[in-house]
């Protein structure tokens, strides 16, 4: 099976710190791909420069379905189909619930080709106010689409990043830290979410440091330390690997799932 | 459905009151003030755009202004092009210079664009001053600018009634585009812009392109509202571009509001009435309307009056016990 | 052209230079420290002149005193508009720096205006006299402030890597977080930064007031070139600043010799705007 997003070397420099040091792997269509590690471990820096905000990657190759982005530009980068939440909450403050959604699938028809495309879809499809509808209701936050979103809770915000993310229709969604912060029910929901929309197919990266909860989400899961890939495989398999435990997950965690 | 009825009532009224000013209207000169008002108010609700609604400082707004404002004056002048057409190449003049300063410069941070400008401002200056082949009048200006007229009407300082219903005509028609605008979806990309600038960028929006529209959209208007000031005042010199009127310019954004839609139109009708009644005070009338705007700069209006209220309190409560205390005394 | 010639074109390009550096680095410095923009720098190099003016004529003191009289006032004014004006602005946003210090511009030039009148007027030059070079002659008061400018460098260059107050300008510059995190307090720190940046302009007024002549608005020729001098060395580069300031000193005086001083501004622009199309970041300055 080809992947769907392939990282080939990936390097991100500050200065003379590499915060991302030569880094490979893949992610293959339809699975759950988890990502941890120790504070500082570059996943965060991994995200901004896969989708180029607020910076690109400074060496390597990162490839989305055959094309190339690593040069691409942030919201070209969106339009190629990855979309991604922030670790820290961010919302339009003026906007009502729906309207933040709708930002998400305003935008996506930037080439001619899109435009014919999605005069296509509407003729045939949702439009985008339709689409937003849609994004909301799978987040389960469909009655407070008049809300401004301003004052809004903190799981909303999340699942309000989760929607305008879906709202742009991506291929690759990258979700980071999607339930930090949040409460013991309000964590099931989210994974619940999570499952929800990969069931549908939606191919998802995860950055999460609660590990309970990746470790239950993720098809396959890689652990990162100073950048690098310390281990790579399915969360048994990164379980029980030795360096794994001795860098992040704590010798607590394999008496754990012993 | 009551805020909505108000949102359109009001600008409604507002603009039957314009359209019926000048039935009421006693004097010429008060004609001649709306007019003004009507002109700043198109070049400062087009700057607002960039400012207020992109976030980019278009240091050159007043050049785009003043290019719009020589083109037509030269071409009339020197080339014998009819007015009216003249009134077009302006403001396809000033929208092009838009594109021009925009494209290179506006992928950078907004303090380089804001410099950009600033020497591109200069520039014009300069360009103006240098006057080559006499085209552009130096210091001097250029005067008996022909005026824009349909057969026997004329639109221009001496017929005032025609020309400021041709000047809200044009305040009207830049005002609706813009409304049209800031309510599309550029609009939403503005805002999203301004509300949370990487998440915008992360749904798609490129900032570069919709800064470029901003900058092109208000740049049309201004070198249209430009070339009419040129035709109606029938004279036109490097003043446009002095700092003074830049400020003036600046305070009308300050203090109508960024961001706000109506806000920069009600500070020009008030800022040009205001400039125009100090202008006997020489240098005093430029302290004051900077220290204005410096003042609406560091407090909003609310904090402004709140300040006000508290700074006076303790006189205001001397002044009611002694008006209090004399009434007492007063009575029998 | 005879060896004279060229010794006379480098060594007034030099002096110029050094005016230009005096000039600038107020601005770099302010950028650099409190990352803001400072547009009503032009203005203050006006007052400066017109400070020292007001000391020469209406007081009737010693030029040397009458300088470090101006030097004071500014550094006074400085930590006024800081306290008063400035943090607030910087509190808000570039845009509100921007409009608030071209506000600022504005008010100090028509006070100015107010004070002193709008007609031309000339400091006296204290040195007179010049010494002979090539075809023309360069003034003793040039080299006076090339020396004066290399001075000042030194000086600054000290007060920056060598002092307390210095280091922590650099630090503030470099990591505003982390300098709070380390114990500097950046406020105060701020407030040295813009009065150096007014006394520096201010001195760059005295001077200039000598060599030009002076007007309430003489400042907006000194602010363009400041601007292509710090974009061309790179906003906040101290370094920078100072190679520009010499580049640009030596590309003036040599465009004036061949195309006049009429089109030198032209020619300021128009380089302005390519380096700010083709290489933003200047010399040594931060991504654009």
């Amino acid at each position: 099976m080809k992947a769907l997003l392939e990282c080939i070397n990936v390097s991100r420099y500050f200065g003379a710190f590499a915060a991302v040091k030569n880094l490979s792997f893949q992610v293959f269509p339809g699975e759950v791909y988890g990502i941890a590690g120790p504070n500082g471990a570059g996943k965060t820096t991994l995200f901004n420069a896969i989708t180029g905000i607020p910076f690109s990657v400074t060496s390597g190759k990162v490839i989305l379905d055959g094309k190339e982005t690593q040069k691409m530009k942030a919201h070209q980068i969106c339009h190629a189909g990855i979309a991604r939440t922030f670790q820290i909450p961010h919302v339009f403050e003026h906007f009502t619930y729906l309207e933040n959604v709708m930002v998400g699938s305003l935008f996506q028809t930037r080439t001619k080709a899109d435009k014919t495309a999605q005069r296509r879809r509407v003729r045939n499809g949702p439009s985008p106010h339709e689409f937003a509808i849609d994004a909301l209701r799978a987040v389960d936050l469909l009655e407070k689409s008049d809300a401004l979103a301003r004052g809004a809770s903190l799981f909303d915000i999340k699942r309000l990043m989760v929607a305008s993310a879906l709202a742009t229709r991506p291929q690759l969604l990258l979700l980071d830290e999607p339930v930090g912060g949040l409460n013991r029910s309000e964590i099931e929901q989210l994974l619940d979410l999570i499952r929800k929309l990969n069931g549908e197919g939606v191919t998802t990266v995860i950055i999460e440091h609660i590990m309970t909860a990746l470790m239950t989400i993720s098809n396959r899961v890689m652990i990162l330390q100073s950048g690098e890939k310390i281990c790579e495989g399915t969360p048994e398999e990164v379980g029980s690997d030795e360096a794994a435990i001795e860098a992040y997950l704590g010798k607590e965690y394999r008496a754990l799932i012993e | 459905m009551k805020m909505k009825r108000r949102k359109i009532v009001l600008p409604l009224l507002a603009v039957v009151v314009l359209a019926l000013v000048p039935t009421m209207a006693s004097s010429g000169y008060v004609l001649h003030l709306l007019v003004m008002c009507l002109i700043f108010a198109v070049v400062a609700s087009n700057w607002g755009l960039q400012v207020g609604y992109s976030g980019i400082y278009n240091f050159g707004h007043y050049g785009l202004f003043a290019i719009g404002a020589y083109t037509a004056a030269v071409l009339s002048m020197s080339f014998g092009v009819s007015p009216w057409i003249g009134m077009v190449a302006g403001a396809t003049a000033a929208a092009l210079a838009g594109l021009v300063i925009g494209l290179p410069t506006l992928r950078l941070k907004v303090i380089y664009f804001a410099l950009f400008t600033y020497s591109f401002q200069m520039l014009v200056y300069t360009f103006v001053m240098i006057n080559i082949g006499g085209l552009t009048g130096g210091s001097e200006g250029l005067h008996r600018i022909p005026s824009l007229q349909i057969g026997a009407m004329r639109f221009n300082h001496y017929s005032k009634v025609s020309a400021y219903y041709l000047a809200l005509a044009i305040f009207l028609l830049s005002t609706v585009v813009l409304y049209r605008v800031v309510h599309s979806r550029l609009g939403v990309a503005f805002k999203a812009l301004r509300d949370s600038y990487d998440y915008a960028i992360s749904r798609g929006i490129s900032p570069y392109r919709y800064k470029l529209v901003a900058v092109v959209i208000s740049a049309f208007f201004t070198g249209l509202i430009g070339a009419f000031y040129a035709y109606y005042i029938g004279a036109l010199g490097p003043t446009i571009l002095s700092w003074g009127i830049l400020i003036i310019g600046n305070a009308m954004l300050v203090i109508g509001g960024f961001g706000t839609f109506y806000g920069p139109i009600v500070a020009a009708f008030v800022l040009t009435v205001m400039a125009e009644s100090l202008s006997g005070l020489g240098a005093y009338r430029y302290i004051i309307i900077a220290s204005m705007m410096i003042a609406a700069l560091l407090m909003s209006p609310q904090e402004l009056w709140r300040r006000a209220c508290v700074v006076t309190a303790p006189l205001r409560t001397k002044w009611w016990e002694h008006f209090s205390n004399r009434k007492r005394s007063e009575a029998p | 052209m005879d060896f004279g010639s060229i010794v006379l074109i480098v060594v007034s390009g030099l002096a110029l230079g050094s005016l230009y550096c005096i000039m600038s680095m107020g601005l770099t410095l302010t950028f650099s420290t409190l990352k803001a923009f400072n547009f009503s720098h032009g203005a203050i190099i006006a007052l400066g002149a017109y400070l020292t003016y007001f000391f020469l004529t209406t007081m009737g003191v010693h030029y040397s005193l009458a300088i470090m009289l101006m030097v004071v006032c500014c550094l006074v004014i400085g930590i006024v508009i800081e306290r008063t004006i400035l943090k607030r602005l910087l509190a808000k946003g570039l845009m509100e720096i921007i409009i608030g210090t071209l506000g600022i511009a504005l008010l100090i030039e028509n006070i100015v205006l107010l004070v002193f009148g709008g007609r031309l007027k000339r400091l006296p030059v204290p040195i007179e006299g010049a010494v002979a070079l090539g075809s023309g002659s360069i003034s003793y008061y040039d080299l006076v402030i090339l020396g004066c400018g290399l001075l000042i460098l030194a000086v600054m260059a000290y007060f920056l890597k060598r002092t307390r107050v210095g280091m922590a300008m650099r630090a503030v510059a470099q990591d505003k977080e982390a300098s709070h995190a380390v114990g500097i307090p950046v406020a105060r720190v701020n407030m040295y930064a813009f009065a150096i940046s007014v006394a520096l302009a201010g001195l760059a007024g005295a001077f200039m007031g000598s060599v030009y002549f002076m007007t309430p608005s003489m400042g907006n020729d000194a602010l363009t070139r400041a601007f292509l001098i710090c974009v061309l060395g790179g906003l906040g580069s101290i370094k920078g600043t100072v190679l520009a300031a010499f580049v640009v000193g030596i590309i003036e005086s040599v465009t004036a010799l061949i195309l006049g001083i009429y089109w030198t501004p032209l020619v300021l622009f128009v380089f302005m705007m390519a380096v700010l199309i083709i290489r933003p970041s200047g010399l040594f300055g931060e991504e654009a």
